[in-house]
């Protein structure tokens, strides 16, 4: 394929752009559902196409086909100088080749069992099983099983040299169960939905304790049927990293990036209640606290080497002990801004132009292990896997859900309780970070729907999180 | 000549290649084999704006084509691109039948298997007049010089079509465009509106502005500090429409329903009841969007969905009748609500979708 493009950029040298680059995408899926023991889908998509970037006059134009070919591309990369061009008499900052370096090199997954090691019989065959376990009870109203595979092939190409492969392999797996009883209704999964999104192959699925774990999510399901509801405190709040996944993810990626920041995303995703000039010297939260961007953690979900206008990737600290050092931001916003920002620029697929976007933003791990955590906290409740979330247009204030909470009384962990919900504004909920769990509480989950971007796209993105522990928050059951 | 224009010319030819697909994977088929065939398609251009400037602009020239094979009670899909070559369509569309062959036997049985059957066709095509894409920036940002303007304005073609093994056909195009946008006050409070339609016409869209201008001169007055406690609450059309788009996520399902994942349980029991004031209508008289579903089945002009706080139907589809022993409404795979309507109506959003379009028509609500 890349000397396929390469030839093809030759043949766009009429032009009269400062520069042309052409992304190829290729993606391969099969999904796979099965709900209270029988197949719901079963299916596989295609999906193919190309992506021109003409930069004119300082705006970049954009030249979409699915014809994969060079006439297609030819019509495409006329369609982007058109558009570029129109555009430059309105354009909002005039930009630079300097935004589109040239760069060489290639990224594969790293995978043990290919995609194509289990046959769609087979995959069904597990799926189905997976209902039948984790229908424990007959207050169990409803359970359902996925698994989705994704084979994802890019190649970029430039007028300026620039010639990256990058092929992903992708497994995303997720089971669940709804139990109801009456007019009281509770959900249990797998961490959370669709939160197990890997890099890799057929090796991460079935884990060795999946049907362990599939009949304990559905007796955890019956169990909040008669649990307590979460008491309405101000108390000492324990999450697990499958919900510290959406915190990062709600709280700490949407605000740092930086088109948000320049207003970009207003209109739709929202903005930021971070300005620019915070970079650098921001206490964000306790010193506790470090987060990266960090591309580079095999099998996470949004690992790459290179963005998608071919900047090289590397691990970044976004806050360091508490600080807000750089955003999540492309070479074109930090050209806007003047603020460090990391190789983030993300298309949803060709037919999207890339935007700044999370890839894998990550906590780094402390000190303490689950049981110290949990033995150091005399009042207060540990809370796992999202439910829901709501979070205000500037990233301020918001209101998480979990499927399922203990209290903890006096070091340890005593009742179950459904419907637990906490909410705080982002800089005085990680300023009461007071623990971070170690290496051995920390794990990583991703999901393939982050959603930004006017025309929507949703993209995959990885977090990784120990156990944390914060102080004095809001708690609340569903009554209130 | 440009992507806009050469896909006016792929449009024409497109309905062409998607009947020939029909024809001759139909053709293809075994005595105990059925499939459907559904396409979404989109000649469209996008500009994003921000400050009253452009941040991005684009075409993007996009078609698939979904095939379902179904026999001996399983079923499966494969999607591809479709291009509106014959050629390259053709290849694809072909290799897609034998993978679905090989794949089908190794699947179980699917006991709520819903076959092709019924005779509904339709073809159902609107042309607009929209603006050309190298003058679209032009024409918008005029009007709003010197505000802070962001948003987006998509415009172009839409195919979704629709056929079986059964006899069924649907074409549905429409030429149609939509300019999202905010205006922002110096302390970041917003005007939110939407101008829509299928004809770009420039008096219109300055009395919009207009408007909003008024809108946003109000907004930009020294807020009124209000106590926390219950008021009555104006909301504007586009508050209600994020309010009822809610309805979409498993609300009105009788799918979610039936399983545990709608809101609306107490309502279905008849324990609670929403505001005798709020009644919510599924129609499709005004055309926007095609009224054939997943199964190629039409649904009714109307359906009504909550009547004066009470609900009086759901959304069933034909896969959900089957499970459950309920009559079919023509609702969609999803079964979301992709034409609801309240009384009263003053404003029409149209948002453009990926597989789907929907069209809302919302009045403002008192709460």
């Amino acid at each position: 394929m890349i000397p396929d493009l390469s030839k093809a950029i030759v043949t766009l040298e009429n032009i009269p752009a400062d520069w042309i680059g052409l992304r190829a995408v290729r993606e391969t899926v099969g999904y796979r559902n099965a709900r209270d023991g029988k197949p719901q889908t079963n299916g596989t998509s295609l999906n193919q196409g190309v992506m021109v970037e003409a930069l004119v006059k300082g705006q970049i134009g954009y030249g979409a086909t699915n014809a994969f070919d060079l006439e297609g591309i030819q019509v495409a990369a006329h369609a982007a100088y058109q558009q570029a061009l129109a555009a430059s008499k309105w354009s909002i900052y005039p930009l630079t080749p300097d935004v589109r370096p040239k760069v060489v090199g290639q990224y594969i997954s790293p995978y043990i069992r290919s995609l194509d090691a289990l046959s769609p019989g087979e995959i069904n065959d597990l799926l189905i099983r997976l209902c039948q376990t984790l229908q424990v009870s007959e207050k169990i109203v409803q359970t359902n099983a996925t698994a989705i595979t994704n084979e994802t092939e890019s190649w970029f190409v430039s007028s300026n040299g620039s010639e990256v492969y990058q092929k992903f392999l992708l497994l995303e797996t997720h089971y669940g169960v709804t139990a109801q009883d009456g007019a009281i209704v509770q959900q249990r999964s797998n961490n959370g939905y669709l939160a197990h999104c890997y890099q890799g192959g057929w090796e991460l699925f079935p884990e060795p304790d999946l049907w362990e774990r599939a009949q304990r999510i559905g007796e955890q399901a019956v169990e909040l049927l008669t649990a307590e509801e979460c008491p309405a405190t101000t108390t000492t709040l324990v999450l697990a990293p499958d919900q510290m996944m959406l915190q990062i993810h709600e709280s700490v990626g949407h605000p740092l990036e930086l088109d948000r920041i320049l207003g970009d995303e207003r209109n739709y995703a929202g903005g930021s209640f971070i300005k620019a000039a915070d970079f650098g010297h921001l206490s964000y939260g306790s010193e506790l606290m470090n987060i990266t961007f960090n591309p580079t953690v095999a099998g996470e979900f949004a690992s790459y080497s290179f963005d998608d206008t071919g900047t090289p990737a590397t691990r970044e600290y976004l806050v360091k002990e508490g600080i807000l050092l750089r955003g999540l931001g492309s070479l074109e916003s930090q050209t806007r801004t003047g603020v460090l920002g990391v190789a983030c620029a993300r298309a949803s697929s060709w037919n999207r132009p890339p935007i700044d976007r999370m890839a894998n933003l990550n906590l780094e791990p402390g000190t303490d292990s689950f049981e110290d955590l949990i033995r150091n906290t005399e009042s207060g409740i540990y809370m796992e896997s999202n439910r829901s979330w709501s979070i205000d247009d500037q990233r301020h204030k918001f209101q998480f859900g979990c499927e399922y909470a203990k209290l903890i009384e006096n070091g340890k962990l005593t009742k179950t309780l459904r419907n637990p919900n906490y909410r705080a504004t982002t800089p005085q909920f990680w300023h009461s970070l007071s623990r971070v769990g170690n290496e051995s509480t920390w794990q990583m989950y991703g999901t393939p729907h982050c959603g930004k971007g006017e025309p929507n796209q949703a993209i995959r993105v990885g977090h990784g999180s120990p156990v944390c522990v914060f102080d004095h928050v809001e708690v609340f059951g569903g009554g209130v | 000549m440009t992507l806009m224009e050469s896909a006016v010319l792929e449009t024409a030819n497109q309905e062409a290649t998607f009947n020939r697909l029909v024809d001759a994977l139909l053709s293809e088929l075994q005595p105990n084999e059925y499939a459907k065939l559904e396409l979404t398609g989109e000649q469209s251009q996008f500009i994003r704006f921000n400050t009253a400037k452009v941040r991005q602009a684009g075409c993007i020239s996009d078609g698939e084509l979904r095939l379902t094979l179904m026999g001996d009670r399983r079923i499966a899909y494969h999607n591809l691109p479709f291009t509106g070559r014959w050629e390259t369509d053709w290849q694809q569309a072909h290799m897609s039948l034998q993978v679905l062959r090989q794949e089908l036997p190794q699947l179980p049985e699917d006991p709520y298997l819903v076959l092709p059957e019924g005779n509904a066709t339709s073809r159902d095509v609107y042309t607009g007049r929209l603006l050309r894409p190298e003058s679209a920036a032009a024409a918008i940002l005029p009007e709003v010089m010197g505000l802070d303007f962001a948003g987006i304005y998509a415009a172009g073609s839409l195919i979704r079509a629709y056929a079986d093994s059964a006899g069924q056909k649907h074409w549905f195009t429409t030429e149609s465009f939509s300019l999202d946008y905010s205006l922002f006050t110096a302390d970041g409070q917003a005007v939110k509106d939407t101008f829509a339609g299928n004809e770009w016409d420039a008096v219109s869209y300055a009395a919009k502005l207009a408007d909003s201008k008024q809108r946003l001169e109000r907004l930009s007055r020294s807020p009124k500090a209000v106590p926390r406690g219950q008021y009555r609450t104006y909301l504007a059309p586009a508050a209600v429409a994020e309010l009822l788009g809610m309805f979409s996520w498993g609300g009105v399902s009788e799918a979610s329903l039936q399983r545990g994942g709608s809101a609306f349980k107490l309502l279905r029991r008849g324990e609670k009841q929403l505001s005798p004031a709020f009644s919510l209508t599924e129609n499709f008289q005004r055309g926007l969007v095609p009224r054939f579903n997943d199964w190629g089945e039409i649904a009714p002009v109307e359906l009504p969905i909550i009547q004066a706080g009470k609900l009086l139907n759901t959304l069933i589809n034909s896969r959900t009748a089957k499970e459950y022993g309920k009559p079919s409404n023509g609702a969609n795979g999803s079964e979301s609500l992709r034409s609801l309507k309240l009384p009263l109506a003053i404003c029409l959003p149209l948002k453009f979708s990926r597989r789907w379009i929907r069209a809302y028509i919302f009045p403002t609500c008192i709460t």
